[in-house]
C-alpha cells in the first residue's frame, strides 16, 4: 500500500462571489522512501495539495489517506496527533516563534518523543550546533530554514512535507537544505517537496507538474546525488 | 515547559506584558481605594458617631431618664454577666458595657468611664471602631479635663485615691467626653467598689426597624428576659446619619467598582486581541506542529496569570501609596485607611482570573480560526 494516497481530491475556495478552484479532482499515490516533487507556476495549489496532505486544509472533496488512515476522516484531536506523529512541515517561511531560540522551536514540536540530546544532535547534523542558543532574529535565512527543516525531521515523522523550502536562499544555502531533503529520503522517509523552480534534491525522485488545480504526471529523474 | 513558553513570551513582548500589567494594576488599586474609602468613611462614621453617642443606649431598670440626660449617668446597675446573655440575642452587631460615675479629682468634676473592648454577635469577627482603647491601670483624659488637672501624656494623676499613668489625652470634641477620664472598665469596677456591674450598654449597628412606628418592638422584646424592665434609648439623628451614610458607601462602591473592572476587562480583552493579531502564525504554526488546541489556548490565556498576579501586587502598592497621601486630606482626625488581607487575597485571585476571562472570547476566536489559512496568507 502506498504511504500516501490522494484521491481525487478538490479544494474550492469561495471569496463573496469570485470562486477559485485550487485543486481539482487530484489523484496520486507516493510509496514509502519516495521523493515526490511538486512543480508548478504560483497560484496552481501547490501549498494548497501539501496542506490538504498534511492534515491543515480539509478538501472540498476526495480523500487522503496516509499510513492507510485517512486524515480527513476523525477528529480535529486525531489530526494533531497525526500532524505531530506522521507528518513533518517545513513551510515556506521558517515560522519560527521569535520569542524562542532555535533548539526551543525544535522541542516545542517535539511532545516528549526526542531528548534534549537529540534535538542538539539534530541541530548538530544541520550545521547548527552553535546556533542553539539564539532566538531567530539572530539568525541567517539560511539557518532559520535549517532549524524549521530540523523541526520537521526531529520526531522522525514517516512523511515530509516541505513547501518550497529553497526559496529566498542563496545557492549554497538551497543546496544544503535539498541535501538534508536527499538524506532524509535516502534513509527511508517519505518527501513531498512543493517547488518553484527546477531544483530538486540530489536523490532519486519523481516530478509531479500541477497546472491550475490540476496533476500531471512526470516521469522519475535521477537525482544528481545518485548519479554520481 | 508550558511555564518556560509563557515566560518567554513574555520577556518576548515585555511591552504588551508592561501595558497589561498596568492597566491591572491601575484597576485593581482603583478598586483597592474605592473598597477602602468606603470602608474607612464607615469607620470613620462610626467614630464620629461613637463620639455622638451610639445609636442605642441600654440602660438599667428604673432609669431615671431626666436625671440621665442630667448628669450622663445612670442611677441603677445591672450584672456584668448580663453580656453574656446579650451577645447571644439577635439585638445588635456591636456592644460595649460601661461603668459610669461622676467623680471629682482635685476638686475638677469629671465623668469616671469605665469601659470594655467591644462585643460582637457570636461567631463574627469585625474590626474595633471604639478607639478609646485604655490599657489596665491607665486613664485616657477628655480634653478639658486633662485642662483643669495641666496633665498631659505620661503623667501620675490621682483617681479615686489610686495613682493612674495618663496614657493620652483625647482631642476636643465639644461634648461630655471632654470631662471624662476613660478607665477600663475592670479598673472602674474596682475605684467604685462596685464588682461586676455595669450601669450602661451602648450599641451600635442594632437590630431596630427604622421607619417603623416602633424601631425598638424588636429589640426590646429580645432584651425584656435578660434585663426585665430596661429603659432603651435609640438615638434617631445619630442611628439615620449612619444608615444614610452607610447607603451611600455602598452606593459609590457598587458604582465604582464594577465600572473600574469593567473597564479594565474591556481594556485587556483590547490587549488581547491585538496579542492574538500578533501571533496568530504561531497559533497556526503550533497547530500544525501538532500541539492541541487545549495546549495552544494555555499558552495564549497562561500570560495573563504572572500579568495579573503581579498586577494585583503592584496595585495594591499603587493603593496603599495613594492612601498615605490622601488619608490625612480626608481623615484629618486621625482615621486611616487599610486593606484588610482577605481582601488582598481575593484581589490576588481576582485578577489574574479577570484578565483570563477578558482575554478568552478573542483567544477562543484565534484558535477557531483555520491554521492553512493563516500560514499561506503568510
Amino acid at each position: 500500500m502506498p504511504m500516501i494516497q490522494v484521491q481525487s481530491v478538490s479544494r474550492r475556495f469561495q471569496r463573496g462571489s469570485q470562486v477559485v478552484d485550487a485543486l481539482v479532482d487530484c489523484s496520486m499515490d507516493v510509496e514509502q522512501g519516495e521523493c515526490v516533487v511538486v512543480r508548478g507556476p504560483s497560484g496552481s495549489g501547490k501549498t494548497t495539495l501539501l496542506m490538504a496532505v498534511g492534515g491543515l486544509l480539509r478538501p472540498t472533496s476526495g480523500s487522503v489517506i496516509v499510513e492507510g488512515r485517512s486524515v480527513w476522516e476523525g477528529s480535529e484531536a486525531s489530526r494533531a496527533t497525526y500532524r505531530s506523529n506522521t507528518v513533518g512541515f517545513v513551510f515556506q517561511d521558517p515560522h519560527l516563534l521569535p520569542w524562542l531560540n532555535a533548539r526551543d522551536n525544535i522541542a516545542i514540536a517535539v511532545q516528549g518523543r526526542a531528548s534534549m540530546g537529540e534535538i542538539d544532535q539534530c541541530l548538530e547534523d544541520l550545521g547548527l550546533g552553535d546556533r542553539a542558543e539564539h532566538l531567530p532574529g539572530e539568525l541567517s535565512t539560511g539557518e532559520r530554514r535549517r532549524v524549521a527543516l530540523a523541526r520537521a525531521v526531529v520526531n522522525k515523522p514517516a512523511v515530509l512535507l516541505a513547501d518550497e523550502p529553497t526559496s529566498h536562499l542563496d545557492q549554497e544555502s538551497a543546496a544544503s537544505v535539498l541535501q538534508i531533503l536527499s538524506s532524509w529520503c535516502n534513509e527511508g522517509g517519505t518527501v513531498v517537496m512543493v517547488n518553484h523552480g527546477e531544483q530538486s534534491p540530489p536523490c532519486r525522485h519523481r516530478f509531479v507538474d500541477l497546472l491550475e488545480g490540476r496533476l500531471h504526471e512526470q516521469e522519475m529523474a535521477e537525482g544528481k546525488a545518485e548519479a554520481t | 515547559m508550558l511555564l518556560r513558553l509563557v515566560i518567554s513570551e513574555l520577556r518576548h513582548r515585555w511591552s504588551g506584558a508592561t501595558l497589561g500589567l498596568i492597566m491591572i494594576a491601575v484597576a485593581t488599586s482603583t478598586v483597592l481605594l474605592v473598597a477602602m474609602l468606603a470602608e474607612s468613611g464607615e469607620r470613620q462614621t462610626r467614630r464620629i458617631q461613637r463620639d455622638i453617642g451610639l445609636n442605642v443606649i441600654i440602660l438599667p431598670p428604673g432609669t431615671d431618664i431626666d436625671e440621665y440626660w442630667m448628669t450622663g449617668v445612670a442611677t441603677g446597675s445591672m450584672q456584668a454577666d448580663v453580656m453574656d446573655r446579650l451577645v447571644d440575642q439577635d439585638v445588635a452587631n456591636r456592644l460595649v458595657p460601661m461603668l459610669k460615675q461622676s467623680i471629682e479629682i482635685n476638686g475638677h468634676q469629671a465623668m469616671l468611664v469605665g469601659l470594655e473592648d467591644e462585643w460582637y454577635r457570636r461567631n463574627r469577627t469585625m474590626p474595633d471602631v471604639f478607639t478609646t482603647e485604655v490599657p489596665l491601670g491607665s486613664v485616657v483624659l477628655g480634653s478639658a479635663i486633662a485642662r483643669s488637672l495641666g496633665a498631659g501624656q505620661g503623667d501620675v494623676v490621682q483617681v479615686l485615691g489610686e495613682s493612674m499613668n495618663v496614657d493620652r489625652v483625647l482631642a476636643s470634641t465639644g461634648t461630655r467626653e471632654d470631662v471624662a477620664v476613660h478607665v477600663t472598665l475592670a479598673d472602674a469596677q474596682q475605684l467604685l467598689d462596685q464588682a461586676s456591674t455595669l450601669n450602661e450598654i451602648q450599641a451600635i449597628e442594632c437590630h431596630c426597624a427604622p421607619g417603623e412606628a416602633d424601631p425598638l418592638g424588636r429589640l426590646r422584646t429580645a432584651l425584656d428576659p435578660i434585663i426585665p424592665g430596661v429603659t432603651i434609648i435609640r438615638r434617631e439623628a445619630a442611628a439615620n446619619a449612619r444608615l444614610q451614610q452607610r447607603h451611600q458607601a455602598e452606593r459609590v462602591l457598587a458604582v465604582t467598582s464594577p465600572l473600574a473592572l469593567l473597564l479594565c476587562a474591556g481594556l485587556v480583552a483590547a490587549l488581547a486581541t491585538m496579542n492574538m493579531r500578533e501571533r496568530r502564525v504561531e497559533i497556526g504554526l503550533l497547530h500544525a506542529v501538532g500541539r492541541s488546541g487545549g495546549f495552544i489556548g494555555l499558552l495564549l490565556l497562561g500570560r495573563w496569570i504572572p500579568i495579573g498576579l503581579l498586577g494585583a501586587v503592584l496595585g495594591w502598592a499603587l493603593a496603599m501609596t495613594c492612601a498615605t497621601f490622601i488619608s490625612p486630606e480626608l481623615f484629618p482626625n486621625g482615621g486611616h485607611m487599610a486593606i484588610p488581607i482577605s481582601t488582598f487575597t481575593i484581589v490576588l485571585v481576582l485578577a489574574p482570573a479577570g484578565a483570563i476571562s477578558a482575554s478568552a472570547i478573542p483567544v477562543a476566536i484565534a484558535l477557531r480560526r483555520d491554521p492553512a489559512e493563516v500560514l499561506r496568507s503568510i
